[in-house]
């Protein structure tokens, strides 16, 4: 495969499992809080475009579905064949089936909620929460580090010593012990932002040692001391002269982070600990998969863990390819 | 010669922790006004070192410990700086228009300086990058922003020590036409023949401190320390 069309095919996912999870209200059949108490781990419905009594359609279909219990106790669901539920599209979702009729696409969960919508919803803090948790990184090690390296002294002593510390601690348990220093019961949206912070305060340090050996490197230029010269201030020659080279580096290594980000959050998740009901990430989803009995039974949980290996390559090979583009004109 | 713009009393410069190394000194020099005053050596001997402490912008480097007495009666926009290589002086990020305007100098100023170096603003635009400019235009940039500020000393530190002769040759006579308008200059570089030329007098300095002093004439002629027949012996010259 060339290597375009790859970088296509990986932009396309990314840019459309985002307008999906941003449409998430209106693609999904369903809300991802809605359970049907009667389909607990129901299989992804099969959609019928043939019965017998009736030929072809041209429109698809699906049947009610029966839940019972073999001789194993595992649940059986059996398609009633007397009445055809036409998929409807564009009204109110983008697609629908009459009631009783149902469409899991992927299935459901142990309280019968579609898979496929919870994915798509939990898209959103997924794919954000990577980025979100990167920049916020970006962030602070840029401030850290440029400042270690402009003002040097016993200021880049003592920083560097910092981002040290929280580069040689293992990332897991230094999140581990964030988190349960925080109290257990926090307001659902403030766990994501928290989450996000949480991520980017294991992850500056690293990016604050090479941003200050950069930083080092661009304030041997001449023109930093002709500007100095000129009677600058320091901020203004970091902010205008500084900051600007380093850039290009910081666009690669926020995209090349993004991935990290997003499976250490889902690693949160899976252990309870990141995103909570009512919202739900990847990562969140995951966590009814953690046992072996689910996964032979019920495979299609797994599903949420496939987007989420598909967002970390793709994330992948987009930000190695921009690494070529941030160095210098060769 | 009048009274001096810039003088070092017993100046000295260590850096390093623990054992410091010295770099400098201990160094008396004046500058006066309206001279040049070329700094020879070789390298490492440290003129460009020198040239910083001048400049006031010693503290950029760590470690950097003076002792002695620096008298600078200049304000800080009254001297310039022309450091060795253009495009390292020039911010490649930005246009040579912003790099000019930021010291806020008004597009007057802009201007004329630019006409100084010879650069009238139909030959150069103003949205250029430094990488789109050739060697020679680059350095006359540099020059022109050491103008902006109308200044009475410029510290040129190997102006023309990446630059190939005839662009030598066309920053040196930049040089002296500025020269003539009663900017005083010190002049830093290697080359000896270079600088007897241009300067009033010269400053001959081995491992930070000061071997001789003369004007062009009895340095050439008459050296009296063996370092500077060294260095005399050593310079190219024409037989013809």
């Amino acid at each position: 495969m060339s290597r375009n069309l790859l970088l296509a095919l990986c932009a396309i996912f990314l840019g459309g499992m985002a307008l999906a999870s941003l449409g998430a209200d209106w693609i999904a059949p369903y809300a991802p809080q809605e359970e049907f108490r009667a389909h607990p781990y129901h299989p992804p419905t099969r959609i019928h475009f043939f019965d017998e009594k009736n030929g072809l359609s041209l429109f698809p279909f699906v049947y009610k579905t029966e839940m019972t219990f073999d001789e194993h106790y595992r649940r059986i669901y059996t398609e009633d064949k007397s009445q055809r539920y036409f998929v409807k599209f564009a009204v109110p979702h983008l697609f629908n089936v009459e009631s009783p009729g149902r469409v899991y696409l992927f299935g459901t969960d142990s309280r019968g909620r579609d898979l496929f919508s919870r994915i798509l919803h939990g898209g959103r803090i997924s794919l954000s929460i990577g980025i979100l948790g990167a920049c916020f990184a970006a962030a602070l090690g840029l401030l850290i580090g440029s400042v270690s390296g402009y003002f040097g002294g016993w200021l880049d002593e003592v920083l560097m010593r910092i981002a040290e510390f929280f580069i040689m601690v293992p990332a897991f348990y230094l999140l581990l012990a964030l988190r349960s220093a925080l109290p257990a019961k926090i307001d659902p949206l403030h766990v994501y932002l928290l989450t996000a912070g949480m991520l980017s305060l294991v992850g500056w340090g690293g990016m604050a040692r090479v941003i200050r050996g950069l930083v080092l490197s661009i304030k041997q230029n001449d023109f930093i001391r002709a500007a100095k010269s000129l009677g600058r201030s320091d901020g203004s020659i970091l902010a205008g002269h500084v900051l600007p080279h380093t850039l290009s580096y910081l666009a690669v290594v926020v995209s090349i982070s993004v991935p990290s980000y997003i499976l250490t959050e889902s690693a949160l998740s899976i252990l309870g600990l990141g995103i909570q009901e009512p919202y739900v990430s990847w990562g969140s989803l995951l966590s009814e998969a953690s046992s072996v009995a689910h996964l032979e039974l019920h495979p299609w949980v797994l599903i949420p863990g496939l987007f989420l290996i598909a967002a970390a390559w793709c994330f992948n090979v987009l930000g190695d390819q921009l690494k070529p583009a941030g160095e210098s004109h060769d | 010669m009048t009274n001096a713009l810039i003088e070092f009393r017993q100046v000295i410069l260590t850096y390093g922790k623990g054992e410091r190394r010295t770099v400098i000194g201990p160094l008396d020099l004046e500058v006066f006004e309206n001279e040049a005053l070329g700094i020879i050596g070789e390298s490492g001997a440290g003129k460009s070192t020198a040239a910083l402490e001048m400049l006031g912008l010693l503290a950029l480097k760590e470690g950097a410990r003076v002792a002695g007495e620096v008298k600078n009666r200049l304000a800080p926009r009254e001297i310039s700086y022309i450091p060795q290589d253009p495009l390292s002086a020039l911010d490649p990020l930005f246009s040579i228009g912003s790099q000019l305007a930021e010291s806020g100098a008004g597009k007057d100023l802009v201007r004329e300086a630019l006409t100084r170096v010879h650069l009238p603003l139909e030959k150069i635009s103003l949205q250029s990058y430094p990488h789109e400019l050739s060697g020679g235009m680059r350095q006359r940039v540099v020059i022109a922003m050491a103008l902006l500020h109308k200044p009475r000393l410029i510290i040129a530190d190997e102006p023309t020590s990446s630059l190939d002769m005839t662009l030598q040759a066309e920053v040196m006579k930049l040089f002296r036409q500025i020269r003539n308008t009663g900017v005083s200059f010190v002049f830093i570089t290697h080359n000896l023949p270079l600088a007897a030329n241009f300067c009033d007098r010269l400053l001959v300095m081995k491992n930070g401190k000061k071997i001789e002093t003369g004007t062009p004439a009895q340095i050439m002629e008459n050296p009296r320390e063996p370092y500077t027949c060294q260095l005399v012996e050593s310079s190219p010259r024409l037989h013809l």
